[in-house]
């Protein structure tokens, strides 16, 4: 297991992590999500022992690793452009950890980046050279080199953040299936919350250098510590005082300070309890989106179905998704 | 602290070599000149700066190392994007033409030009010999090729969209150059200018050549006050001017090329064939091309003529040693001479790549911290110093402080080939330091995190990017060594000497068969350089690119 003891990181003499404790249980995957900037790639550098800790212990099952150096840790850190050896073929960058082992063994060696190739969906490009491949196709050789290292922990700096949409959706479901696979602890760095909650089990979130939050994926998404976080997660608007409490009630809550609303919250329903007036709609292949001016709360997002027709000026009834909006204890950072 | 342990244990012995065999050298003929007959007396150095002599000197080594800068950057620039832009056969052949006149011995350059120049030379009716135009015209010849080749590099990779845009929003060509390309460029016009007017500057072997007496450059008025005139003080002073002047030089130019090296985000734009509105660039150089060749012409010519009629005696007399029985000139054959060469050219060229190697190692690995970023600066900064001084200093400097045990080196046969080393250092470290720094430290970390140590990740990741322009630097080191007039005139031997000693020691002489081996001698000596550089050129390493 590894564990995080109040870890501070500087960069260059400013302060990039601050008071991280943190821990990743044996076999999970953890994902650490913030911004671009708020120093979840330095803490992954410095679990890798590339940037040392100015205070504060990283160790793993107990062992303090402050004094190993990165080669002799035994975790695999992927990059997030994969950094392949251009000059090997693929089969030599999947087998270059199996290479560095004493003594060799080639048949098995082979049989073992064989079998990783094919977990990664890549038979048949052994002879290929990194220039050849296609971004995914890089980052999936990428992720069998580090697993033939047979990592005590898979350290993953944005693994899908170079790719395009698409493919990074169909790429982050084969990641979880060949991480879940592997049964490797993971801990994955990344500022994209559909790529975190496609991997991982936990989540650690970091906003300027600071952990704010962190627990089961679950309960991070049915409770974000505050308003700047639920916005991070995806909720589209907080909400505070009455139009919070007018919400809340509407979805049967109990009462907090502020709300975090999803975009698809509210939906249009003639029987709904609040009432408002459409100022906007526009259609989307799935939803009708409206803004309505809601009586006492201000402007919503809502939304309707395909066929719905409602326009600007029409008096519409919303209903509220309690599972689409979570309480906010918080309200601040905003 | 174990990675600066790391750091100054990689740096111990270029540090150790440069401080036994560059520090005290130079420092001990400052000291002489500083402290005459052990009695500090600075004085004697100031008088010297208002010697209306030395005042000659000091403006006629600026002006001709400026006008000669203004006049390569203007016959670069058009040859560089003929040459890096523009797509024609026999691109790759002129371009290595263009390379050699840079690493033609200095002496033999200086021969070459004064068979052009004299009475009855090929141009000898302009009258330029002995001329400050012809020494201007030697010095470009020289260093054209390097605005070539590090514009150039810069150019290849230059995106070509930021231009196309600009022709989209409705600028013409010569606005387009302007307003777009000549921005992106000008870090490289920059270095390469700077780069020339210090090479410029501190030409030796040409001016020393071209210019006798009447003309002199601080470099030469250095030699001549310490082996004609033995006026050490003199020259200490003129070190030590000279020493500050091209440090400064060398700090404003590090500042002008502060941007990011185009190394990290090259992207080798596709060249193009040639269209009607390139043919002024492509005139340029064709000029530049005939330009090139006319001393190089005129040097082979005279070596295959003697009294007006064709005959290889020139090449036979290298056989032998030439002038009048009991003669002390020459005490070897040339013959011998160019094997000494090439013996001592082998050792300069090793000594410089394992100091240049551990040099560029040292100063490229990523800085944690301010504290070691500023010391690996510091040390990048050190190790170019041999750049700014002036050989006759260096050469002079050994022969007087490592005459006495425990240095008593005088009579080691690795004195000239070390001195050439240090001389051929900065190349070497320039040549290989743009490679390793643009390689992504990220592919060593990724090593590291699969388990390489140290060791095996330099293995995986620094060796297959830098084995050619490992040769290129041995290439460039081994050319610099066979050239190498201005240390070696002082330490060689007089039973051994070198290629450009013996052809200095030839022309100095006033018979007419004497002259005619000099030149067989300059035309051996260049072709075996030549031959040398074109195979650097095999390589395609952007060298130069990155003073």
């Amino acid at each position: 297991m590894l564990r995080l003891d109040h870890v501070d990181v500087d960069y260059d003499g400013v302060p990039a992590v601050v008071d991280a404790t943190v821990e990743v249980p044996d076999g999970s995957v953890v994902a650490v999500l913030g911004p671009s900037g708020c120093g979840k790639s330095t803490l992954l550098r410095a679990v890798a022992g590339l940037e040392r800790p100015r205070a504060g212990t990283i160790s793993w099952d107990g062992v303090d690793l402050g004094g190993t150096p990165t080669h002799k840790r035994g975790f695999a850190l992927m990059f997030q452009e994969g950094q392949l050896f251009g000059h090997l073929t693929v089969a030599r960058n999947v087998g270059y950890a199996l290479r560095l082992r004493r003594p060799r063994r080639r048949a098995a060696d082979a049989e073992r980046v064989a079998s990783l190739l094919g977990l990664v969906g890549l038979e048949g490009y052994a002879d290929r050279l990194p220039a050849t491949l296609s971004g995914g196709e890089r980052q999936r050789v990428a992720l069998a080199r580090s697993l033939a290292a047979d990592p005590r922990l898979l350290l993953l700096d944005e693994p899908l953040s170079a790719l395009d949409a698409g493919l990074r959706e169909r790429l982050a479901g084969d990641l979880h299936d060949i991480l879940r696979a592997a049964g490797t602890t993971t801990l994955v760095v990344t500022h994209d919350q559909e790529e975190a909650f496609a991997l991982a089990d936990r989540l650690v979130v970091m906003r300027d250098g600071r952990i704010v939050q962190q627990g089961d994926i679950a309960d991070v998404w049915a409770r974000p510590a505050d308003a700047a976080t639920a916005l991070f997660l995806g909720y589209a608007r907080v909400l505070e005082g009455r139009a919070a409490a007018l919400v809340l009630d509407a979805a049967g809550l109990p009462g907090a300070p502020a709300v975090a609303v999803r975009r698809s919250a509210l939906t249009l329903a003639p029987t709904g309890v609040l009432r408002g007036v459409v100022r906007s709609a526009r259609a989307t292949p799935d939803h009708l989106r409206l803004v309505v001016a809601v009586d006492g709360a201000g402007d919503l997002d809502a939304v309707a179905g395909p066929g719905t027709h409602a326009g600007p000026g029409d008096e519409v009834g919303l209903a509220v998704d309690a599972a689409r909006v979570a309480a906010v204890t918080a309200a601040d950072a905003r | 602290m174990r990675r600066l342990a790391t750091l100054l244990g990689l740096a111990a012995l270029p540090l150790a070599v440069l401080g036994v065999f560059f520090v005290l050298p130079v420092a001990g003929m400052v000291g002489r000149g500083v402290w005459p007959d052990g009695v500090f007396d600075p004085g004697a150095v100031l008088d010297v700066l208002t010697r209306p002599r030395v005042h000659r000197v000091l403006w006629f080594t600026l002006w001709s190392a400026s006008v000669a800068t203004v006049v390569s950057v203007a016959l670069g620039l058009p040859a560089a994007y003929v040459l890096h832009r523009l797509r024609f056969p026999g691109r790759g052949l002129v371009r290595g033409l263009l390379l050699v006149p840079f690493v033609l011995p200095t002496v033999v350059v200086g021969v070459a030009f004064r068979q052009l120049l004299r009475e009855g030379g090929l141009l000898g009716g302009l009258g330029l010999d002995g001329t400050p135009t012809g020494i201007v015209c030697a010095l470009v010849f020289f260093n054209v090729a390097v605005v070539i080749r590090t514009v150039g590099a810069t150019w290849e990779g230059l995106d070509r969209r930021p231009a196309e845009a600009a022709a989209a929003l409705g600028a013409g060509p010569v606005t387009v150059f302007r307003t777009v390309t000549l921005p992106a460029l000008r870090p490289a016009v920059v270095s390469a200018a700077s780069v020339v007017f210090l090479f410029c500057a501190t030409a030796f072997g040409v001016v020393l050549t071209l210019g006798g007496s009447r003309y002199s450059s601080v470099e030469t008025e250095i030699y001549l006050l310490t082996t004609e005139l033995l006026d050490l003080p003199a020259a200490a002073a003129l070190s030590v001017l000279q020493l500050v002047v091209v440090v400064a030089l060398l700090v404003v130019a590090g500042r002008a090329r502060r941007t990011p090296d185009a190394q990290v985000q090259r992207s080798t734009a596709r060249a193009q064939p040639v269209r009607r509105r390139d043919l002024p660039q492509v005139a340029v150089t064709v000029v530049l091309l005939a330009a090139v060749a006319t001393p190089v012409v005129a040097l082979v010519v005279g070596s295959l003529r003697r009294d007006g009629a064709w005959t290889l005696d020139s090449y036979r007399a290298l056989g032998g040693r030439g002038g009048e029985p009991g003669d002390p000139t020459l005490v070897v054959p040339v013959t011998e001479a160019l094997l000494n060469s090439l013996r001592i050219a082998v050792d300069a060229t090793w000594m410089s790549l394992l100091l240049g190697g551990l040099v560029a190692v040292v100063v490229t690995r990523r800085s944690r911290g301010r504290a070691e970023r500023r010391l690996r600066g510091a040390l990048d900064g050190f190790f170019m110093l041999p750049l700014g001084v002036s050989a006759v200093t260096l050469g002079f400097g050994f022969l007087i402080t490592l005459d006495s045990p425990p240095l008593d080196l005088r009579s080691s046969p690795l004195l000239v080939p070390l001195a050439q080393a240090l001389v051929a250092l900065p190349l070497v470290v320039r040549t290989l330091v743009p490679v390793l720094a643009g390689l992504d430290d990220r592919q060593r970390q990724a090593a590291a995190s699969l388990g390489a140590g140290p060791l095996r990740a330099f293995a995986t990741v620094d060796l297959p990017a830098t084995w050619r322009p490992l040769l290129a630097a041995a290439g460039f080191a081994f050319a610099v060594s066979l050239g190498e007039f201005g240390a070696t005139s002082f330490l060689v031997r007089d039973d051994a000497p070198t290629m450009p000693v013996v052809i200095f020691r030839l022309i100095g002489r006033p018979g007419a068969g004497d002259y005619g081996a000099a030149l067989a001698a300059s035309v051996v000596l260049a072709a075996t350089t030549a031959l040398v550089m074109l195979a650097v050129e095999r390589l395609r390493v952007p060298a130069l690119g990155a003073w």
